[in-house]
């Protein structure tokens, strides 16, 4: 097919996709699934709730993808699976929580879980970033959702200010502003952690470079 | 822990400063103060230091693909049909039986006007729900034309079977009555002599038997007995134990005997369809809201 003969060409695919080609569509999803997947984590807090708000946002996608009017894709997309995330959320209040932390088929917690794993990372390594991710994980889902969305945009995905805003459909201002009291939430939720941080992460170690 | 901290305003512009966000006159201005402010400083910071923390956030990784199937495709499609079908039987259902229910209302002058007897049977089941058995005389007062055709047909043996469906339903009266069925015959003799005594104990209340001869006087003479029987003593009627006992009978079946009714005019049952249609309707397409997500 001519499709993937092409090299990844965004504007394409989305071509491709708005007259019908599936195959398009889902080469939008290759690029952007992880993406996706990681902006979901942090803002739901939980595995499975993640991938069926993705698979949720992507099916969305597709059914809407008339409503695209050109601009950010990526933008597009994420805000379509950061609402399905949401969506996720707030039928979540009515069931209960499950944990973070998954245990095994002994009921032993499992420490490092497997999607947290980094294969070229010693034990270690994976420890502190098994640890640091539940320490961050938890300080984010003690924020309200409009702060944490923009901050997993912001401070951990990296996106600018106007990318923020375009997900989010809001100003800058509102994402100036929204980041402003996030970070400083976190800054206090953080400094709890204290010595439960590696080393170069805490408030009182040495200076960040 | 908590650190002091600036104003809202200070601490949004120290974070859009972090991140090159501010115009350069605003970020020359707060580049002054912070050569001079060092708490200022420390505050920049620690908020260096939170960004520092979350941009090192580590990745997750997907232990699933999230490309679509033409199945998940068609399957989403037909949900989302089917959710627009659902939708549209429940609005129709219910427009209609607006109409039907506004109909009824300005043609008949109201719910009550011109509604047969059976809505007043529905009445009777709602108020006997509400009240249970502490107001009978309610009951009776508001079924009146039910209770005259249905005795008029009746015979004693219907009666009989009746006060046993009536006792499920209306556990106070029945109660009281069977007392009084079972005191009747052995009491009459006594009390024929003592005529004008004091009131039998477990007699039902006077206003279920007063309302009795007010709404139904033409079809039996047997309230007439009745009130004699409960209110003045047995004595008064002049009856033998056996009569006071047949006519108790067919007394404790009177004041729920109607709750027996069930209404099945057509109207009635269109409605019930209708309002069936529209909740299963509204059900069906929260189902597949569901699932089309």
């Amino acid at each position: 097919m001519q499709i993937m003969q092409d090299s990844f060409d965004e504007t394409k695919m989305v071509e491709f996709a708005l007259e019908g080609d599936l195959d398009a569509f889902n080469r939008l999803v290759l690029a952007y699934q992880d993406l996706a997947y990681n902006v979901a984590f942090r803002v739901v807090g939980e595995r499975t709730l993640a991938e069926d708000a993705v698979q949720d946002g992507f099916l969305a996608a597709y059914r809407k993808l008339k409503t695209f009017r050109g601009g950010s894709f990526k933008a597009w997309l994420l805000r379509i699976v950061t609402n399905a995330c949401l969506d996720e959320l707030r039928r979540q209040k009515r069931r209960p929580m499950v944990p973070l932390q998954p245990y095994d088929d002994y009921d032993e917690e499992i420490e490092s879980p497997e999607w947290l794993e980094d294969p070229g990372e010693s034990p270690e390594e994976n420890l502190v970033r098994s640890e640091l991710s539940a320490a961050i994980q938890n300080c984010l889902d003690d924020l309200e959702n409009d702060f944490r969305v923009v901050v997993v945009l912001v401070d951990i995905q990296g996106m600018d200010y106007a990318e923020a805003a375009a997900v989010v459909e809001s100003p800058l201002g509102t994402i100036k502003s929204r980041l402003a009291r996030a970070r400083a939430r976190l800054q206090d939720c953080l400094h709890g952690f204290g010595e439960l941080l590696p080393d170069t992460f805490r408030f009182e170690g040495e200076s960040i470079p | 822990m908590k650190t002091n901290r600036s104003p809202l305003s200070e601490l949004e512009n120290l974070s859009a400063y972090l991140d090159d966000q501010l115009q350069p006159i605003e970020a020359e201005e707060l580049r002054q103060r912070l050569a001079q402010e060092s708490e200022l400083r420390r505050q920049l910071e620690d908020l260096r230091r939170t960004r520092y923390i979350l941009r090192r956030t580590p990745k997750v990784k997907r232990l699933r693909n999230f490309v679509l199937s033409p199945e998940d495709i068609r399957r989403q499609r037909f949900a989302a049909q089917a959710m627009n079908f659902s939708r549209l039987i429940s609005a129709a259902a219910s427009v209609l039986l607006l109409v039907m229910i506004g109909t009824q209302f300005l043609l008949g002058g109201g719910l009550m006007a011109g509604a047969p007897a059976e809505n007043f049977s529905l009445m009777v089941d709602e108020a006997a729900d509400d009240l249970g058995a502490e107001e009978p005389a309610a009951e009776t007062m508001m079924l009146e034309s039910v209770p005259m055709e249905e005795a008029a047909e009746e015979d004693s043996a219907d009666d009989s079977i009746d006060a046993a469906l009536v006792a499920e339903e209306t556990e106070m009266p029945a109660a009281e009555e069977a007392e009084m069925l079972d005191d009747a015959p052995t009491q009459t003799p006594e009390l024929d002599g003592a005529g004008g005594g004091p009131p039998v104990e477990g007699e039902p209340p006077a206003p279920e038997a007063t309302s009795e001869a007010e709404f139904s006087p033409d079809e039996r003479s047997m309230p007439t007995e009745k009130d004699t029987s409960t209110e003045g003593g047995v004595g008064e009627s002049g009856l033998t134990g056996e009569e006071v006992q047949s006519q108790d009978e067919v007394f404790a079946t009177e004041p729920a005997e109607p709750t027996l009714v069930i209404s099945l005019s057509p109207a009635r049952i269109v409605q019930a369809v209708l309002l069936l249609l529209a909740v299963a309707g509204a059900l069906m397409a929260a189902y597949y809201r569901k699932q089309v997500r």
